[in-house]
């Protein structure tokens, strides 16, 4: 990856100060190469993986510049001047592939910055309206610019904590925005704009295909984006868990000829990697198990609180282990991020209630799983220090942009998904992963965009049309056993089952049974990775909350203090562990709250 | 069943004789309960089994008479004297059910015929123009009119062995229409004509929500459909197969099963025979396993009476009235559920090649069963040749003028085309021993599904789906599909060990040429080397000569194996039925030489 920023700023002096300011901070890790380039009144510096694509070259005293692979329609990749030449006359506006891109016009003194088609790419920007405006991929380092003041945002807290991602662009701190999906930053005189990038303009329901149309339809669809962004001097490695969007990457990669070195997290006995080694096995992959046991939580936890400022959540922490063991193995790594609600459906099903047959934003909100702090438990959290109107300020933000996206509920529930719950939680893993390897996204592509937002819901609710992928397309794939973790079953499942999956799919069920009648006698009962790491309860998040528990004191202003600590409480004391591991998302944004608090003042 | 006619005549004395030609003609099989009345210019006749619902209202000037199960929207049932009053008020009233009426007033000078919404019920008129008019569910008996004549209609025949069915209401005889699908015919003096009463819905518009959604939708309109039909008098028995339509009622029957026979056509080592026996069980239905008799006059009522509308393939229904009568008064049929609900054609319009939907994929499996046009243009003489152009022309255009959307056309095509005669024509043979109950024919439930996307009504998805959501117990029962493969639809680990084990020894068998009868029911009725279309070929190969008059020898003698020979399809089903559709043509051309 990259962790770039560019600044604008008329006083040279200023400048050159806060670059050299800023210089012994800018890699987050270890290992990266670092670079930089200025002209008249801008200054940019980045740190990139070893394995990054980066192109950035002056034209004058503006410049061009880009940080990852953005592709055109044949999957060729861009240079940052193709990317500028596109938006200065207007012919394209929006490329393939996670990257993030810039153009430096210093003889009108503006610039454009934009990303990839789903806004995963994080850009946060600041302006004074007056001579000084700062644009990077992480807000962290405005700080050590002297005209840009930090005040705590208490109302970019509350979006956090109630959505599990930034509500209105709005981070920790005050006039800090992250730019909108489908936008490009425009600055012209210091002022900064939001302009189109990429609508995901909804295309006539394809309401008449059939059914093995539709997964046709995908098919070709994901088949030609996989084709565009193969390259033959890259080495691949796959995150493989046991579900069912990374065997359907696999599945795509195999037909173009693509060999991935695949990686699962967990312990061999782990249900995710008996269901993964199926998968490499299948397809004759080298397969490696490794555990992240052996990461330093505490180390990464502090990681993702100083440069993510808790926007994308804090759960998924140990990604940023996870990126240098990738590094080790390959260039690029494929994902099958996103997948499931892209193309699974799974917002569908939320916005639609049996028992009413319908299908509602109301729907949408109850059934979603819940990633932030349920509301009400958040209201209480804030009723004390008189913030819970931020609640409804909120609310009433994220209900319009909810009806705002479209016409249909269905494609508005899709579009809010993929705006929040997924741009985040899920799409920041992709900056994590790239300062080890490059992370290849195959739903990152214009075209599969807009043939799934044609597809009517009854294709894609509940994962029907993904499942339906696998089964039509690649039927010695679908009888492999499959972790499906977003039902939360015990053991492995099948999309098509015959005699012998039906025979193991039995066994395992035994082999579980014999495992909780010898329960006492083990160390690990928990035979599911994705339940272990996740676990607020369990040995790895303890160590984080250890870590931080002396530090909790410094937010405990901004809630009701008695209540905070009963949500999260010292670690020596045990509370009854909640039922499924999403709902223990809101302690662990509290957490990273407090990481945060390390290093940033939060007074209000 | 019933057969009917009504003739409109002023000429007394030639009515009269018309009347006395026919009457002993009327009964198509024996045993049937006839009536008659007549007013001042018309005479109607017909034969029905004793249990069909039939009823008559006499007034002064006029006569109503309804033939079959008469429905209201809420599923009452309407007697004669009301449906004349609803008529007269000319509403363009439609009901449910499968039935026929007919109204006369104004001492005769006025007929209103109507059918169910699909026209499944035949109904053929003919007029001389110059005020007798001939209708009845059956044409053969017109050729008894001394003005009417018997002249080969090409249109017609050329539409029939193109479709397997009629097109466009050309039946094989000039002058002889067959009333439209959703049609009434209104004869007012010499003037007939057609008026619209249903239209199948071809919006396409849907509910954008997922897909147990739909199947929620669905389910409460078969719930709610499936009370309406079956209410009513008289004992009631369902037609149960192995396969997935009649395993849909069989889900939405359970709960009245014990009060019903369930009754299922072959041999006891049959796979159909088998998993209706299961079915049966499940839900607690007497069940009545009855073998179909081999006769060669079965082909010969079939011909006789159906003057191929329906191809010439419903062969065995023209030989099950007593074991149908016997299993009960009425008898509900899954008939055209596979289309209606299961949306078969909607899958089969798209083709995963060319990556598109279109008239030519949708035509398809409809010409499979028929003669291909080149094959048929070889067998016409040269001045009628151009019949087949025009009549794929006239089906194209009217598949496409259907509807805006690509799977609404081929849902309704299917309905209007092969559904309504090919497989709604056995409705009519099946009436003679107890009366159809028909839920495909509703209004409600035609509307539900013609409002899903193409996604979720094609491929059987919903109707699938409706089996293995809401009758998981009958999902797990073996599913016949007129082939080997009998998996049910939520199979267990046993289901596939046996499967495996089964598809073992019926290799050893063949190997070893053991066993006996092959267990596929359709293969082995339909099945050109079977002894009742052995005993067919055998008796009709006289016929032949009597082809060469009307059609091309050669072209004839090339598809036509004469009738000692052994023949070898692939498909044994589907692919012999363009002979069987020269073999029906033949018995019918003899009939109208014999008279």
């Amino acid at each position: 990856m990259a962790n770039w920023i560019i600044l604008m700023d008329h006083d040279d002096e200023r400048r050159r100060a806060f670059v050299n300011a800023i210089e012994p901070h800018i890699c987050p890790i270890d290992d990266l190469l670092v670079d930089q380039l200025e002209g008249r009144g801008w200054s940019s510096l980045w740190a990139a993986g070893k394995h990054a694509f980066v192109d950035a070259r002056k034209s004058g005293d503006g410049a061009a510049m880009i940080w990852g692979e953005a592709r055109d329609d044949v999957g060729d990749i861009q240079p940052a001047e193709a990317i500028a030449a596109g938006w200065r006359d207007g012919t394209k506006t929006q490329w393939d592939g996670y990257y993030a891109a810039a153009d430096i016009d210093a003889d009108s003194q503006s610039m454009t910055i934009g990303c990839d088609a789903l806004g995963l790419f994080p850009i946060h920007y600041w302006t004074n309206n007056k001579d000084v405006c700062l644009v990077a991929s992480s807000p962290e380092l405005f700080r050590y610019h002297p005209a840009f003041e930090p005040r705590f945002n208490m109302k970019g807290l509350v979006g956090i904590l109630l959505t599990h991602g930034q509500v209105s662009g709005e981070g920790l701190w005050k006039d800090v925005t992250r730019l909108t999906p489908g936008k490009r930053l425009r600055i012209r005189d210091f002022k900064a704009e939001e302009i189109h990038g990429f609508d995901l303009s909804e295309p006539a329901v394809s309401g008449s295909l059939p059914f093995s149309a539709q997964v046709d339809r995908l098919y070709d669809a994901l088949t030609q984006s996989v084709a565009k962004l193969k390259d033959d001097n890259q080495t691949y490695t796959l995150l493989l868990s046991g579900g069912l969007d990374s065997r359907m990457v696999q599945a795509f990669l195999a037909e173009n000829g693509i060999e991935p070195h695949a990686i699962t997290q967990g312990l061999a006995a782990d249900l995710e990697a008996h269901c993964a080694s199926a998968v490499a096995k299948a397809y004759n992959l080298r397969h490696e198990i490794i555990e992240p046991d052996k990461a330093n939580y505490p180390g990464v936890a502090s990681l993702m609180a100083r440069w993510e400022h808790v926007g994308t959540g804090f759960t998924n922490i140990r990604e940023w282990w996870t990126q240098g063991e990738l590094a080790k193995r390959g260039t690029r790594v494929a994902t099958g991020l996103l997948a499931d609600s892209l193309l699974g459906g799974t917002c569908h099903s939320w916005a639609y209630s049996d028992e009413d047959g319908t299908i509602s934003r109301e729907h949408f909100l109850s059934q979603m799983p819940n990633l932030g702090i349920a509301e009400e438990i958040l209201r209480k959290l804030l009723e004390k220090p008189g913030h819970a109107h931020l609640v409804d300020q909120c609310q009433e933000e994220l209900k319009d942009e909810f009806y705002a996206f479209s016409d249909s509920i269905a494609n508005c529930a899709w579009r809010y998904d993929l705006a929040h719950g997924q741009r985040y939680h899920v799409g920041g893993v992709a900056w994590r992963l790239s300062f080890g390897s490059w992370p290849v996204i195959p739903l990152l592509d214009q075209n599969l965009l807009r043939v799934v937002a044609s597809m009517p819901s009854s294709c894609m609710a509940d994962r029907e049309l993904q499942l339906g992928l696998v089964r039509d397309k690649f039927p010695d794939m679908a009888r492999l056993p499959l972790d499906r973790s977003d039902l939360l079953d015990t053991y492995p499942q099948y999309i098509t089952a015959e005699g012998r999956e039906l025979l193991d799919q039995n066994l395992w069920k035994a082999r579980m049974l014999m495992r909780k009648m010898l329960g006492p006698l083990q160390r690990n009962t928990e035979y599911r990775y994705w339940h272990r790491v996740n676990n607020f309860q369990g040995e790895l998040w303890r160590e984080v909350r250890a870590d931080v528990e002396p530090f909790k004191r410094n937010v405990e202003h901004l809630f009701d203090a008695e209540f905070l600590n009963t949500l999260v409480p010292d670690p020596s004391i045990k509370y009854p562990p909640p039922a499924p591991w999403v709902s223990e998302a809101g302690r662990k944004m509290l957490m990273g709250l407090v990481y945060w608090s390390k290093e940033h003042d939060c007074s209000i | 069943m019933a057969n009917w006619i009504c003739i409109l005549d002023d000429d007394a004395d030639r009515r009269s004789a018309f009347v006395d030609r026919i009457k002993p003609r009327i009964s198509p099989i024996g045993g049937l309960t006839t009536g008659f009345h007549d007013g001042g210019n018309w005479s109607v006749m017909w034969a029905a089994a004793g249990s069909a619902p039939v009823d008559s209202n006499m007034e002064e000037g006029g006569a109503t008479f309804a033939w079959g199960e008469v429905r209201q929207p809420d599923g009452t049932l309407l007697d004669a004297t009301a449906i004349g009053a609803v008529l007269d008020k000319n509403t363009g009233q439609q009901w449910d059910g499968y039935y026929s009426t007919i109204r006369i007033s104004e001492h005769g000078k006025r007929l209103i015929v109507g059918a169910d919404c699909l026209g499944l019920f035949p109904v053929y008129y003919w007029t001389d123009g110059g005020g007798v008019t001939l209708c009845g569910s059956s044409l053969e008996l017109f050729r008894f009119h001394p003005l009417f004549q018997s002249a080969l209609n090409w249109r017609g025949l050329v539409g029939i062995l193109l479709t397997n069915g009629l097109v466009d209401g050309e039946t094989m005889w000039q002058g002889v229409r067959r009333l439209g699908a959703g049609m009434r015919l209104e004869i007012d003096g010499a003037h007939a004509s057609e008026v619209a009463t249903y239209r199948l819905p071809d919006d396409g518009e849907f509910e954008d929500i997922p897909f147990r959604g739909h199947l929620k939708q669905l389910h409460e309109t078969m719930q709610d459909t499936m009370s309406r039909h079956t209410a009513g008098d008289g004992s009631l028995s369902v037609m149960l197969s192995g396969g997935l339509d009649s395993r849909v009622l069989a889900g939405y029957l359970s709960d009245r099963g014990s009060s019903m026979t369930a009754i299922t056509f072959g041999e006891s080592q049959d796979h159909e025979m088998k998993a209706a026996a299961s079915v049966a069980r499940a839900i607690g239905a007497q069940h009545l396993a009855s073998d179909i008799v081999d006769s060669v006059a079965d082909a010969e009522n079939l011909a006789r009476w159906e003057h191929l509308a329906a191809g010439f393939c419903g062969l065995y229904e023209w030989g099950y009235h007593d074991a149908v009568a016997g299993a009960g008064d009425r008898i509900v049929v899954g008939h055209l559920l596979d289309r209606v609900v299961g949306g078969i054609l909607v899958g089969k319009a798209y083709d995963s090649d060319s990556r598109d939907m279109s008239f030519e994929h949708a035509v398809s499996p409809v010409q499979e069963w028929c003669l291909d046009p080149e094959t048929l243009k070889s067998m016409l003489p040269e001045e009628q040749r151009h019949l087949v152009a025009e009549t794929l022309d006239f089906l194209r255009s009217h598949y496409e003028s259907l509807s805006q959307h690509e799977h609404v056309r081929a849902w309704i095509f299917d309905l209007l085309y092969r559904q309504r005669f090919h497989v709604g024509g056995v409705l009519w043979s099946t009436s003679f021993g107890a009366w159809p109950v028909v839920p495909a024919l509703d209004q409600k439930l035609l509307d539900v599904c013609a409002h899903f996307p193409g996604s979720t009504i094609g491929e059987r998805r919903a109707q699938a789906g409706l089996v293995t959501t809401f009758f998981p117990t009958l999902a797990r029962i073996p599913l016949d599909r007129n082939s080997d493969d009998t998996l049910p639809l939520t199979p267990s680990f046993g289901d596939f060990l046996k499967r495996s084990i089964g598809y073992r020894v019926e290799r050893l068998k063949k190997t070893f040429g053991i066993g006996g009868n092959d267990p596929v029911f359709y293969r082995r009725i339909y099945d050109f080397e079977s002894p009742r279309w052995r005993a067919i070929r055998q008796s009709t190969e006289a016929n032949r000569a009597l082809l060469h008059t009307h059609l091309d020898k050669d072209a004839v003698d090339a598809l036509w194996p004469p009738a000692g020979q052994e023949t070898d399809y692939e498909n044994v089903i589907r692919d012999p039925n363009p002979v069987r559709l020269l073999i029906g043509l033949s018995i019918i051309l003899r009939n109208i030489e014999a008279l």
